[in-house]
């Protein structure tokens, strides 16, 4: 009979059977693991940080500082950071499209200048009480520059200290800002707080997510083939906001892995490149704030092409700036317009324009608008149909003008196959009707009401 | 509940009606026959026991309770307690674990609800986890928590949160669940997969967990259960990492061993309350054996037509029926067969309903409060209302074939005559072996305690997989224990291959200050599925029109199940196996329309690794062995005929298997002292090995996949087996004298699951009971009954089979059943 070990062995394989030669790979890498282990004051060194003490642990802390006048790609740092704190307003409007989930609670909205952002590196991506964050990296802006900071976890039975290091600097920051920070960092970084049954420093933080903005500004890209949904990653943003391409970046796949070999070997060097991501990316955050809220700040003449001008009137509707974000439409609309190329986003710019000027009450502006829509050549044959019925229903209840009514209905059922004919019939019988009612009994009526 | 009868002279009159309904029934079933009587194996009719009425024993209610409850449950016309939920509650407010095992509708879920509200009552803070088998099961119970506690009336901050949290529970209400109910209703998978790995978030719940109720206990036996015990190994740790120690309330089917196994569950002591005060009526219980139409062949009547009649009879009457059926294709057939004779005005309700998984959750509740109200007069149902649903009390339960074993018979004849009502039950049996043995010895069933059930929480398979998650969900210490097995040693293991990681000091010795981590980006429960043993599936595409999943199989049953050209069936289709991705982990299928399905040729080779034991007399071992199969063909089966009319060979890869096997030798004298010819000895050892596979599967309480046979007849290595009953172990080569024959009755998941282990503590009787079935079949020469088809097992196999198991030392007579050993 075989030894537990072996059996194991075979099991742990994954052959399921005791399969010999799985079992035999698995002990063979045993063998050839390296034994050794980390050493916090090594590790500092090689990765040009300092051990920072606390009762439950240590933590390894690295700071570094890129200074105002430094670059990265061809953006002066200090103007991206001089636009972040300078745009309270553009911030203000940002908080109200994507509340930060603080606002219930008595705390005043903090200053821009205690602003700070937050990216983690963790041990996986899927969740849950097993996955940790081994690297917390932090940034904050001042007029010289941008400061990063971070607390490496020089082996798991360290988190406390961690966690408590990393509570003490961050009580009593400013707005916090993260990429995709809601739906991974922040649960993340709670979860670790409730395992070891302790308070998160970030619960009731105000927290502004740039995810969700910058997909609506630079999600769709203009190409010639038409609009591309492209990646909305940071390497993306990076490289189109500030033309960065990084070289020998680590892939992200291999994070985890390079963390679990650093703890297994004490070998800190294959971390750096792992650090150096996790900076860059806090960086690159920076700009991809930056670049937001200076499009919030100056407004559609500061967008690039139709999508941005779409993107950011989609942000400014979402805030409840409504005659900001018509001009931004109408910006969108004039740029399609002028290069022609891609009518079925012409088609919802439109649509979305009429629709905000239906809700703000300007009816004969929505209406103008509609008129544009269904006139588009290449427009979708949803939204077409959709600009006729907003028509036929303006010009049958709102300015009483029937024959133009019935045109609309007739365009519309030309069009039509299936589903909505017969609801475009039945609106056509009853403008038949009342035109009929009209000829009989008031026909100068309504010649005078159409001349109105 | 124990609700007083307030026998208006109207009830009292329908109650007369009823009873004698009934007993006409019973007269015409079993004419001119007194209801109690000696059994006769060869009649139609073999057994009519009648079980006499108990009456109710009340307690009243303990002191301490919250007025609120006791008032609440007055209200709702309980004036006392039952004596055993007051024994419940009593056992649970001092501090112990109990199991409760009473009948159906005893009120059994008082038992636990008392308790559990009373202590929320008492303390808003305390919290409670119930774990049911189903969704459907939990939904049923949440129903009842929600009227219990509306009479309670406790509003606004008072308020008990009673919430179900499954996969089908929404995302955003999840986290209020998480932190405000009081009773969260959920089932082991989700405890597994989306409780216990984010525990964090749970911490309210676990902080203050002060109750775990395992409502059906009896349905974790086998691979389900041991992997429950794991789950329920991890759920502790994580309580005592938030500093609680629930109290566990099961409650259980009447199975030999509830304490037992919740023992073996739980890793705590149990105490065991089995002594139901709930009122009983009167109870008759009939054994049908369709009558034999070719008695060379030993074909009987179809059951299913047999079941028809028996439902007609009490149908025609007025009375209420269930009629629980073993497949869904079967409880199809018999919803059409009694819609055809009793659904005869179109427009008027429904008064004949199937029932069974797939259908859709609104469905099946307007089937249920159908039920309860009346207007649907007969049920036709898988084992899916065999649990506790709350249909209300029927007058009669049929059994169209036999359960499979005792504790499922007591339940689903538990469905018929809760409280004081005559109620009956009947069980049609099938021509399946086992069937035929229970319907021919009807003391077999009535005198004997129901089976143990199995589970084997050490099987490495599964606990490696448990390690996994635990170590994910909390660092395991370097003295930490999990299970029997050293989890050190398995942590070591897991340690090379890189998914945990010891630190905390320099040695290997067993250390408290030492922790393991995980060291791995995967979430090991997604890799773990509790109801098999590998959660590697095989997912089947019907490509007839636009490719989509039509159904999921376990690895272990893919080969045979969704070889290439197999007919593959879902809810009474067809469908045929195009194409078999092994890789891909897929198999191909195509609609289509024909009358026979296929059964695989499934050859095995069994070597022995260890032998832990043997007998005096070295004919009975067990040990350990390494099985290796492969699918080499196929046969098409003709529907209703079970002829053979066609078969294919294949090649498929070759599967093996580490696991724990009982096996039989035939001493070579033995063999020699035997008369015939070599084939005729050789037809023998097949034959019996035949009839003892289905006896094991009677004594273990387990499924038919369960268990695998090999036969080495002594003529060649390599033994066939079929993957359905109806196949034989076939010879494949020449004869070759030198091997000793061997039967292998071998756990069929790698690592076994604790079935070979009892099955050779029980080789004696395992030896009695197969003689007694051979010799107790009507049959001449053999038949699929006792030890198989005459075509597949010689014209001599059943007389050599007989002959070799009285050399072997079986008894001629039924003995007393003993113990199950563990």
């Amino acid at each position: 009979m075989s030894s537990l070990a072996d059996r194991l062995r075979g099991i742990v394989a994954g052959v399921g059977t005791g399969g010999p030669a799985g079992a035999g790979a698995l002990a063979e890498r045993a063998a050839h693991a390296v034994a050794g282990r980390v050493v916090p004051d090594e590790s500092a060194r090689v990765l040009g940080g300092r051990v920072e003490q606390h009762p439950a642990g240590t933590a390894i802390r690295v700071t570094r500082h890129y200074p105002a006048d430094a670059r990265y790609g061809h953006v002066r740092l200090g103007e991206a950071v001089a636009q972040v704190l300078e745009a309270t307003d553009a911030f203000e409007v940002l908080t109200r499209a994507w509340p930060s989930g603080a606002e219930a609670s008595d705390a005043r909205r903090p200053a821009l200048d205690d602003l700070w952002l937050l990216d983690l590196e963790t041990t996986g991506l899927a969740g849950g009480a097993g996955t940790q964050a081994f690297l917390i990296g932090c940034a904050h802006l001042s007029a010289g520059g941008v400061t990063v900071e971070q607390w490496l976890l020089p082996g798991f039975e360290h988190e406390r200290a961690l966690l408590a290091l990393f509570a003490e600097w961050s009580k009593g920051r400013g707005t916090l800002v993260t990429f995709n920070g809601k739906s991974f960092d922040v649960p993340l970084i709670d979860t670790r707080y409730q395992f070891h049954r302790t308070v998160s420093p970030l619960a009731g933080v105000w927290h502004t997510d740039m995810l969700h903005p910058a997909r609506r500004l630079w999600r769709l890209q203009g190409s010639a083939y038409g609009p591309v949904e492209g990646s909305c990653s940071l390497g993306t943003l990076e490289q189109r906001l500030a033309g960065v391409a990084r070289v020998g970046d680590v892939p992200g796949a291999e994070i985890p892995g390079r963390y679990f070999q650093f703890v297994r070997d004490g070998e800190a060097a294959p971390l750096e490149p792992v650090l150096e991501h996790n900076r860059l990316d806090l960086v690159s955050l920076v700009l991809v704030l930056s670049a937001t809220l200076q499009r919030i700040a100056r407004g559609p003449a500061s967008t690039r092409d139709a999508y941005e001008a779409l993107g950011l009137a989609r942000v400014y509707e979402r805030a409840g700036q409504w005659p900001e974000a018509d001009a931004a439409y109408g910006a969108s609309i004039q740029q399609l317009q002028r290069v022609g190329r891609d009518p079925s986003t012409l088609a919802d710019v439109l649509r979305r324009q009429a629709l905000l000027r239906r809700r703000q009450g300007r009816t004969s502006d929505a209406v103008a608008v509609w008129s544009t829509l269904a006139a588009l050549r290449g427009a979708p044959t949803a939204l077409r149909r959709e600009a006729r019925e907003a028509l036929a229903i303006f010009h049958e209840h709102r300015d009483g003008d029937l024959w133009a009514a019935r045109q609309h209905v007739h365009a519309l059922l030309s069009e039509v196959r299936d589903e909505g004919r017969e609801s475009a019939q039945h609106r056509l019988h009853r403008i038949e009707r009342k035109l009929q009612a009209r000829s009989g009994t008031d026909l100068l009526g309504s010649t005078d009401r159409a001349e109105g | 509940m124990a609700t007083h009868d307030f026998a208006a002279p109207q009830a009292l009159r329908t109650r007369e009606k009823k009873e004698v309904a009934l007993q006409g029934a019973l007269q015409v079933l079993a004419p001119g026959e007194a209801l109690d009587r000696p059994d006769t194996p060869d009649a139609v009719v073999t057994a009519v026991r009648r079980l006499p009425a108990i009456p109710a024993r009340h307690a009243p209610y303990p002191d301490g309770l919250t007025p609120g409850l006791v008032d609440a449950l007055r209200r709702r016309g309980a004036t006392e307690l039952y004596s055993h939920q007051a024994e419940a509650y009593a056992h649970v407010a001092a501090g112990r674990n109990i199991v409760v095992t009473t009948p159906t509708a005893s009120g059994k879920t008082l038992c636990y609800n008392l308790p559990v509200l009373d202590a929320i009552l008492k303390d808003a803070s305390t919290r409670a986890l119930y774990l049911f088998p189903t969704k459907a099961l939990a939904q049923d119970q949440m129903a009842e928590l929600h009227e219990l506690t509306a009479a309670i009336g406790a509003t606004g901050d008072d308020e008990i949160g009673v919430h179900t949290y499954d996969g089908d529970t929404p995302q955003d209400a999840r986290r209020a669940i998480r932190t405000r109910a009081h009773i969260v209703l959920s089932n082991p998978d989700m405890l597994h997969s989306g409780i216990l790995p984010h525990h964090p978030k749970w911490a309210k719940l676990f902080e203050n967990l002060r109750f775990i109720i395992i409502d059906e206990l009896h349905a974790y036996r086998g691979v389900f259960g041991s992997h429950l015990a794991n789950v329920l190994r991890r759920l502790q740790r994580v309580c005592r990492h938030y500093g609680s120690s629930p109290q566990i309330i099961c409650s259980s089917a009447t199975i030999a061993n509830p304490d037992g196994l919740a023992e073996r569950l739980a890793e705590q002591p149990f105490s065991l309350v089995n002594e139901s005060g709930a009122p009983r009526g009167e109870k008759f219980f009939v054994f049908v054996n369709p009558p034999v139409v070719n008695r060379e062949l030993g074909i009987r009547r179809s059951y299913l037509a047999e079941a028809r009649r028996v439902a007609g009879e009490f149908l025609r009457r007025q009375l209420q029926v269930i009629v629980f059926a073993q497949s869904r294709l079967a409880t199809e057939i018999l919803t059409t067969y009694l819609k055809d004779d009793f659904d005869d005005l179109p427009g008027m309700p429904e008064k004949i309903r199937g029932y069974r998984g797939g259908y859709l959750p609104l469905r099946r509740r307007e089937i249920e409060k159908g039920l309860r109200e009346g207007q649907v007069r007969g049920v036709v149902s898988t084992s899916a209302l065999e649990l506790g649903i709350d249909i209300g009390a029927l007058d009669v339960s049929i059994m169209a074939g036999y359960p499979g074993t005792i504790a499922a018979t007591w339940q689903r004849a538990g469905r018929a005559g809760r409280r004081a009502a005559r109620s009956a039950a009947v069980m049609v049996a099938s021509s399946a072996p086992v069937d035929q043995f229970v319907v021919r010895h009807p003391s077999y069933f009535f005198d004997a305690s129901a089976e143990h059930a199995l589970v084997n929480p050490d099987n490495l398979n599964i606990l490696v997989n448990h390690v996994k998650c635990a170590a994910f969900e909390l660092p395991f210490r370097g003295d930490e224990s999990f299970g029997r097995v050293n989890v050190q040693e398995v942590l070591g293991v897991l340690q090379e291959a890189g998914l945990v990681h010891r630190s905390g000091d320099d040695s290997d010795e067993a250390s408290a200050d030492a922790q393991w981590h995980w060291t791995s980006e995967s979430y090991p429960a997604d890799a773990v599925s509790l109801r098999s043993v590998s959660s590697d599936n095989f997912v089947v595409v019907d490509c007839t029109g636009e490719p989509r999943i039509i159904a999921e199989t376990d690895f272990t049953s893919a080969l045979t199940m969704l070889h290439p050209k197999a007919i593959y069936m879902v809810e009474g289709k067809l469908f045929q196996v195009d194409r078999l991705d092994f890789e891909g982990r897929k198999a191909y299928v195509r609609a289509v329309d024909c009358d026979y399905y296929t059964d695989a040729i499934d050859y095995s080779k069994v070597t022995i690794l260890d032998t832990f034991a043997h007998d005096a007399e070295q004919v009975a071992h067990h040990g350990e062995v390494h099985v290796v199969s492969r699918v080499v063909g196929f046969k098409k089966i003709k529907f209703y005929t079970n002829e053979n009319v066609g078969s294919g060979e294949l090649d498929l890869p070759e599967q093996q298997m580490h696991t724990t096997a009982y096996w039989l030798e035939v001493p070579a004298a033995v063999m020699a002292a035997l008369p015939g010819t070599p084939d005729d000895r050789r037809d023998g050892v097949r034959g019996m090995a035949y009839a003892m596979r289905n006896v094991a599967q009677l004594l273990l309480m387990c499924d038919q996949r369960d268990l695998g046979l090999s036969v080495n007849a002594g003529d060649d290595e390599m033994a066939a087996q079929g993957a359905g009953a109806s196949t034989l172990p076939m010879s494949t080569g020449p004869a070759a004298l030198h091997d000793t024959p061997r039967v292998f009755l071998y756990d069929a998941y790698p690592g076994g699951i604790g079935f070979s282990a009892p099955l050779y503590g029980m080789h004696a009787e395992l030896l009695t009971r197969t003689r007694a079935l051979i010799e107790g079949c009507g049959c001449e020469q053999g038949c699929p009954t006792c030890v198989g088809p005459i075509g597949e097992i010689g014209p001599r196999g059943k007389h050599m089979a007989l002959q070799l198991l009285a050399v072997l030392g079986a008894d001629a007579t039924t003995p007393a059943r003993d113990e199950v050993p563990f």
